[in-house]
C-alpha cells in the first residue's frame, strides 16, 4: 500500500517553546487514523504544519512521497483536503458557491467549471446531504448544517487523504455522530485515507484503525485501538481515573471516565466484601474504590456484569463457572475472604437457588462474629419462597445489620464510614 | 445563468443612455436629440448632413461634456472595483480606498509632484501620476501590515489606522499647501475632487492602467471569493493567499493612482457602489465585480454632473460624493450586526 502522508520526527517551535517533538507517523493508502490527546498536547498544530502555516523546527512532512514544504497550496489542495473545527464568514455565499470553491485546485485561470466539476459537487453535496441546502445563504445555516457544507467542500476537492481538525467540536450527539459516520463511510466506500483529530476518545476507538495518542507534544502511544485504548495509557495522559469496557452493541472499546485523579486524597484502607451481582454493585464498588477501600467480591459467575466490572477495577472476587449454582468449593473460599474484611455490603441483587449460598455465608459468618453488616433494601428480591427474606429480615433484627438504600449507602461510603 | 447574460446587456445599455442624458445636463442650450444626434455622428457618423448647423454646441457636447462624464464613469467604476477588492482582501464591508487612507497616499504624492514641478514624463504618466502611485501603495501597505492582527484585519483597528494615516498625509499636505503659496489652489482643488476641465487626454492617460489593472483584478476573482472566506480557508482550498494580496494591493494601488492623478480625491464611490450591487449580485466577484464597475460608474458620472450644473459655479465633485457617501457610511457602521451581505 501506498504511503499518502508521513510525519519524519516533526518538531514544531513556537517562541522558542516546543510544541512538537520529533514526532513520527506515517499514513497508508485508505487508513482511518485518530489523534487524540488532552488540550494542547500538539494536535492541531500538526495541521496547521502540514498546510504550511506554521513552521517546522526540524523533521520533514511528505505527501504522496514528496516533501510538503516544496509543494504549492494549490498542488498540495489537489490531494489533501482539510476540514477546519469550525468556519464562518459574514458574506452571504451560497452553499452551491462555497462547495464550488473546493474545485479551485482544478480550475484554471479564466476558466470556468465544467461539466465535470458540477458534478463532482453535486455529488459532494449529495453525500453529504447538503443538496437541498445548495440554494440556500451559508450565513442562514446552522452548525451542524455549515459543518457538513465545509466537508462537501473538502470532497469537491476529490481529495486522496481528507484530514479532520475536531470536526464535530461545536456539534450535538446527533451531528457529530452523522460526521463521523460520514467520515467512515467515505474511508470504507470511496476509499479516502482520513486522518481525523478528536476529542471524543469512544468516536476514536469506534471509527479507526489505528489510534495515535499526544501528550505533551510527544507520541505516548500509538498503534491499534485495542493497544492503545487501555485505563493505563490514557488514564496517564488525560490524568483522569476511567474504565474501559468493550461496547457490545457498536463492537468497539469505549471509555468510562471516572474521576480526576486526585494525589492527595485520604484514603479509608479498610477491607470490605461485597456481596452483589448482575450490575447491582457496579457502583458500589466504584465508589468503595475511589475512596481507598480493599475492596473483595463474590462469589460471581463468569460474564456476570459485575464481574466484568471488577475484572477492569482489578478488584479480588471469587468466580463461578457461567449460569452455574456455587459449588461448595466457592462457597469455602469467599467465606474465606469475608473473614478477612472488616465490614460486608450486600447490594439489592436478587436472590434464587443459583446465588442463595451467598447469602447464608453472610448469615453463617455473623453468627460467628459480630462483624457488621450494611444491606441494600430491595423489594422482590427473593426467588426461594421466603428463605432469602427471612435472612435478611434475621440479619437486620437479630445481628443489628443495617438497611439503608442505596443513596444512603453512597453517602456512607463517601463519607468513610463504613 | 442566460438570465444573467440579459440582465448584465440589459444593464449596459440603461449605462450607455444614462451617459447621453447626463451629456444633455448643463448650462449651455443644448437639446436632448442634438446630444443624441452629435454622439451619434461623432461615435458612428450618423446624421452628417446636419453636422454644419452645430459647430459650438458640437464643441461643448463632444470637447467638453461627453469627455468628461465618460471619464467620471471611467474613474468611478475604477474606484469601485478597487473598493470591491480591498473589501475582499480585508475581509472587511467597511474597507474602501477612502476610508483606508490610499487616496490619501495618493494625494500626498501628487502634493510632491506639484510642488516640486517635475516635468518628467514615463509611459504615458507624469511624475505627480507615479509619485501618486507610490504614495497609495505606500498606504496601503501600512495600514494592510498594521491592521493585520495575526491571521485577520479588524475593523477598528483598519478604520483606526485609516483615519490616523490619512490625517496624517492631509496635515502634511496643508503644510506643503502653506509653503507652496502659488501651488496652494491647485493641491486644493487635487484634495477636493473634480473633473473640472478634464478631456479626451485624461481619459488616454487613465484608461490604459485601468484596464491592466482591472484585467489583472479579473483574473483573480476565484481567489478574491475564496480569500473572503479567511486566510485559512484559501490555504486549504489551494489558495496563496497573501501573495494574490500583494498583487490586488498593488494594481489597485496602481488603478487608484491613474484615477487620482486626473481627478483627485475622490470618497465613498468605492464603499457605496460594491456594498448596494452585492445585494442583488451576491458576494462572488465574477458577477460582483463587472456590475459594481457599472454602478460606481453611473454614480460618479451622475455626482459629477451634479458638481458641475446645481448651481452657477462648480463643486468639486469630492464634496458631491461625501455628501451621499458620509451618510451612508454611516448606516453601515451602525445596521452592520444585522446585516446580510
Amino acid at each position: 500500500m501506498a504511503e499518502v502522508l508521513k510525519y519524519d520526527s516533526v518538531s514544531i517551535e513556537y517562541d522558542g517553546k516546543k510544541v512538537l517533538e520529533g514526532f513520527d507517523l506515517s499514513i497508508e493508502e485508505g487508513e482511518f487514523i485518530s489523534l487524540i490527546g488532552p488540550n494542547g498536547s500538539g494536535k492541531s498544530t500538526l495541521i496547521n504544519a502540514f498546510l504550511g502555516l506554521v513552521p517546522l523546527a526540524s523533521g520533514a512532512i511528505y505527501l504522496m512521497g514528496s516533501d510538503n514544504s516544496m509543494i504549492n497550496a494549490k498542488s498540495r489542495a489537489q490531494v489533501a483536503a482539510v476540514v477546519p473545527q469550525t468556519f464562518s464568514t459574514p458574506f452571504s455565499f451560497s452553499v452551491h458557491d462555497i462547495v464550488m470553491m473546493g474545485r479551485n485546485p482544478f480550475m484554471k485561470r479564466f476558466a470556468s467549471h465544467t461539466e465535470d466539476d458540477l458534478r463532482i459537487v453535486d455529488d459532494a453535496l449529495e453525500q453529504t446531504g447538503t443538496l437541498e441546502l445548495r440554494e440556500r445563504k451559508i450565513t442562514t445555516l446552522s452548525g451542524g448544517e455549515r459543518q457538513r457544507v465545509v466537508i462537501a467542500a473538502a470532497l469537491a476537492q476529490s481529495p486522496r487523504i481528507l484530514i479532520l481538525d475536531e470536526p464535530t467540536n461545536h456539534l450535538d450527539l446527533n451531528h457529530s455522530l452523522q460526521i463521523m459516520q460520514l467520515a467512515k463511510w467515505l474511508n470504507v466506500s470511496k476509499g479516502i485515507t482520513v486522518l481525523a483529530v478528536l476529542h471524543d476518545i469512544n468516536a476514536a476507538a469506534r471509527f479507526s484503525d489505528r489510534i495515535c495518542v499526544l501528550h505533551g507534544g510527544k507520541i505516548a502511544a500509538a498503534g491499534k485501538v485495542s493497544d492503545v485504548v487501555s485505563e493505563d495509557i490514557l488514564g496517564d495522559v488525560y490524568d483522569i481515573d476511567l474504565i474501559v469496557r468493550n461496547n457490545r452493541i457498536t463492537d468497539s472499546l469505549e471509555i468510562v471516565p471516572l474521576r480526576n485523579r486526585q494525589r492527595e486524597k485520604k484514603l479509608a484502607n479498610k477491607r470490605v466484601h461485597v456481596v452483589c451481582g448482575g450490575g447491582s454493585g457496579e457502583m458500589f464498588l466504584e465508589e468503595l474504590r475511589s475512596n481507598g477501600y480493599i475492596i473483595s467480591c463474590g462469589v460471581l459467575n463468569e460474564s456476570d456484569s459485575d464481574a466484568v466490572c471488577c475484572n477492569s477495577l482489578g478488584i479480588e472476587f471469587i468466580e463461578e463457572r457461567p449460569y452455574s449454582p456455587i459449588s461448595e468449593g466457592k462457597k469455602e473460599d469467599n467465606l474465606a475472604l469475608m473473614k478477612s474484611c472488616e465490614a460486608i455490603v450486600l447490594t439489592d441483587v436478587p436472590f434464587g437457588t443459583g446465588n442463595m449460598a451467598n447469602l447464608s455465608s453472610i448469615w453463617q459468618i455473623c453468627e460467628e462474629s459480630d462483624l457488621p453488616v450494611y444491606i441494600v433494601a430491595a423489594e422482590g428480591r427473593d426467588f426461594v419462597g421466603g428463605a432469602a427474606d427471612d435472612i435478611i429480615d434475621k440479619l437486620i433484627n437479630l445481628k443489628g445489620a443495617m438497611s439503608c438504600s442505596r443513596q444512603e449507602l453512597l453517602a456512607l461510603i463517601k463519607s468513610g464510614r463504613i | 445563468m442566460k438570465k444573467a447574460v440579459f440582465i448584465y446587456i440589459a444593464a449596459v445599455l440603461l449605462t450607455v443612455c444614462l451617459i447621453i442624458v447626463l451629456t444633455f445636463f448643463g448650462t449651455a442650450n443644448i437639446t436632448l436629440l442634438e446630444t443624441y444626434k452629435i454622439l451619434s455622428m461623432k461615435i458612428f457618423g450618423f446624421y452628417k448632413s446636419e453636422a454644419a448647423g452645430m459647430g459650438t454646441k458640437e464643441t461643448i457636447i463632444w470637447r467638453v461634456r461627453f469627455p468628461r462624464t465618460l471619464l467620471a464613469f471611467v474613474c468611478g467604476g475604477a474606484l469601485s472595483v478597487c473598493g470591491g477588492v480591498y473589501q475582499a482582501v480585508f475581509k472587511n464591508p467597511m474597507a474602501d480606498p477612502f476610508v483606508l487612507g490610499v487616496s490619501s497616499g495618493a494625494a500626498f504624492g501628487a502634493t510632491i509632484g506639484i510642488v516640486l514641478r517635475y516635468p518628467a514624463n514615463f509611459l504615458g504618466m507624469n511624475m505627480i501620476s507615479w509619485l501618486a502611485f507610490l504614495g497609495s501603495l505606500f498606504a496601503i501597505l501600512i495600514v494592510y501590515n498594521i491592521a493585520k492582527v495575526g491571521r485577520q484585519t479588524h475593523l477598528t483597528s483598519l478604520l483606526l489606522t485609516g483615519t490616523a494615516l490619512s490625517q496624517l498625509l492631509t496635515a502634511i499636505i496643508s503644510i506643503a499647501m502653506m509653503v507652496s503659496g502659488d501651488d496652494m489652489k491647485r493641491i486644493y482643488y487635487w484634495t477636493l475632487g473634480s473633473f473640472n476641465a478634464r478631456g479626451w487626454s485624461h481619459i488616454a492617460t487613465v484608461l490604459p492602467y485601468c484596464a491592466v489593472g482591472i484585467a489583472i483584478v479579473a483574473a483573480h476573482t476565484r481567489e478574491l471569493d475564496i480569500i473572503m472566506l479567511g486566510d485559512d480557508a484559501a490555504v486549504r482550498m489551494g489558495v496563496e493567499s497573501e501573495k494574490i494580496k500583494r498583487i490586488m494591493l498593488v494594481s489597485t494601488a496602481f488603478i487608484m493612482s491613474a484615477c487620482v492623478s486626473v481627478s483627485g480625491i475622490i470618497g465613498f464611490v468605492g464603499l457605496v457602489a460594491p456594498h448596494v450591487v452585492r445585494l442583488f449580485t451576491g458576494p462572488m466577484h465574477s458577477r460582483l465585480l463587472p456590475a459594481a464597475f457599472l454602478a460606481g460608474g453611473c454614480l460618479l458620472s451622475i455626482c459629477d454632473t451634479i458638481a458641475r450644473s446645481a448651481i452657477a459655479a462648480e463643486i468639486p465633485v469630492g464634496i458631491v460624493t461625501a455628501i451621499i457617501g458620509a451618510p451612508f457610511f454611516i448606516y453601515l457602521l451602525r445596521t452592520r450586526r444585522h446585516e446580510v451581505l
